[in-house]
């Protein structure tokens, strides 16, 4: 299972309280953002840098993250995302949401005792 | 071969031919690339091989464009915008120093001094010659030398907004005291002394501000290398 095989409505659907949760641990920029992510899932979300960008910038314009220029030594500046409170109280929202989609999928999905 | 800083340039034309990414924006992919480069390289693989696997991670140029377009919505109207007024501010500045050019030219040329009409004939004659060079400038091929020394020009004061706006309002004042002299001297017309601080004034006052604040906008000192809206 790879992302092609996930739909994209569900890849941009699920992106935001992916993004947050990473954020959750800290500041963070966009690479690492995406290798934390493809680690976490077992590389089975692998997401595109072209997706990822906008949605930071998306996010960030909604006040759940707020974000810095940070000169690096040895390499090219980074951008730095913290998750905002605006932010946690929105990934708190998601979290809900999902859970309760997950729960309803779970007890559909669950297998049925054979009729006897 | 093109080395890595060169290819990657090439790339970011590309890119930011359409318009849509702010430099920051630029900026926070250029340095996204070189990290999967560095990566890549540190996994063995080489400069070249590394930078197409990074290039190829990132995507379409038009689908990457596409979705900044969504998040940048009005910068193509602001880049627009800044070029007016800085167009405008040029503009400014060549008025006051072809009045400045004229005087000087029927102060020293004309048998009987200065007048009136014959500075306005001479400032018609540099208004022509302005627009002549300005046409042949713009029919200039590409590659030619003036062209690269505008480019240059125009990416410097990019970079240097505040330098650029100094520098403009200098000039501005100085032709325009230059100017006004002459006339209360020449033409004993003390009113236009008066009108040199408002002209000064209200461009200074409407015109910089806001090609400072578009300049915030749209670069960043992070991006130096690239170009408004190229």
């Amino acid at each position: 299972m790879n992302t092609a095989m996930i739909g994209k409505d569900l890849v941009a659907a699920s992106a935001t309280p992916l993004i947050l949760s990473v954020l959750l641990d800290g500041e963070n920029y966009g690479y690492e953002i995406i290798r934390r992510v493809k680690n976490v899932s077992g590389h089975q979300l692998d997401w595109s840098e072209s997706m990822l960008y906008p949605a930071l910038r998306r996010l960030e314009d909604r006040g759940l993250l707020k974000s810095r220029w940070v000169a690096s030594e040895s390499g090219p500046n980074r951008k730095y995302y913290t998750i905002t409170r605006q932010g946690r109280s929105a990934l708190a929202a998601e979290r809900d949401a999902w859970m309760t989609i997950h729960t309803t999928l779970q007890a559909l999905w669950e297998p049925k005792p054979c009729p006897t | 071969m093109p080395n890595l800083d060169q290819q990657l340039a090439s790339w970011k034309h590309v890119i930011a031919r359409a318009g849509t990414l702010t430099g920051d924006d630029m900026a926070e992919l250029e340095g996204h690339v070189r990290e999967t480069v560095r990566h890549l390289t540190v996994c063995g693989l080489s400069e070249q091989e590394a930078l197409v696997i990074a290039l190829r991670r990132i995507g379409d140029p038009g689908a990457v464009t596409a979705e900044y377009a969504k998040v940048n919505p009005g910068l193509a109207w602001a880049r627009r915008w800044y070029w007016m007024t800085a167009g405008f501010l040029i503009f400014s500045v060549l008025l006051q120093g072809i009045d400045a050019v004229s005087y000087a030219i029927a102060w020293l040329a004309l048998p009987t001094g200065p007048t009136m009409i014959g500075v306005s004939i001479i400032k018609l004659g540099c208004f022509t010659a302005l627009a002549v060079a300005m046409f042949k400038t713009a029919l200039l091929p590409s590659s030619g030398r003036v062209a690269i020394m505008l480019q240059r020009a125009s990416s410097w004061c990019s970079q240097h907004p505040f330098a650029t706006a100094t520098v403009a309002l200098a000039l501005m004042v100085g032709f325009r005291m230059t100017n006004s002299l002459a006339l209360a001297f020449a033409f004993r017309d003390q009113r236009d002394a008066a009108f040199t601080l408002s002209t000064v004034g209200t461009i200074g006052a409407l015109v910089l501000p806001v090609l400072l604040f578009l300049w915030g906008r749209l670069v960043n000192p992070a991006a130096a290398a690239m170009q408004v809206g190229d």
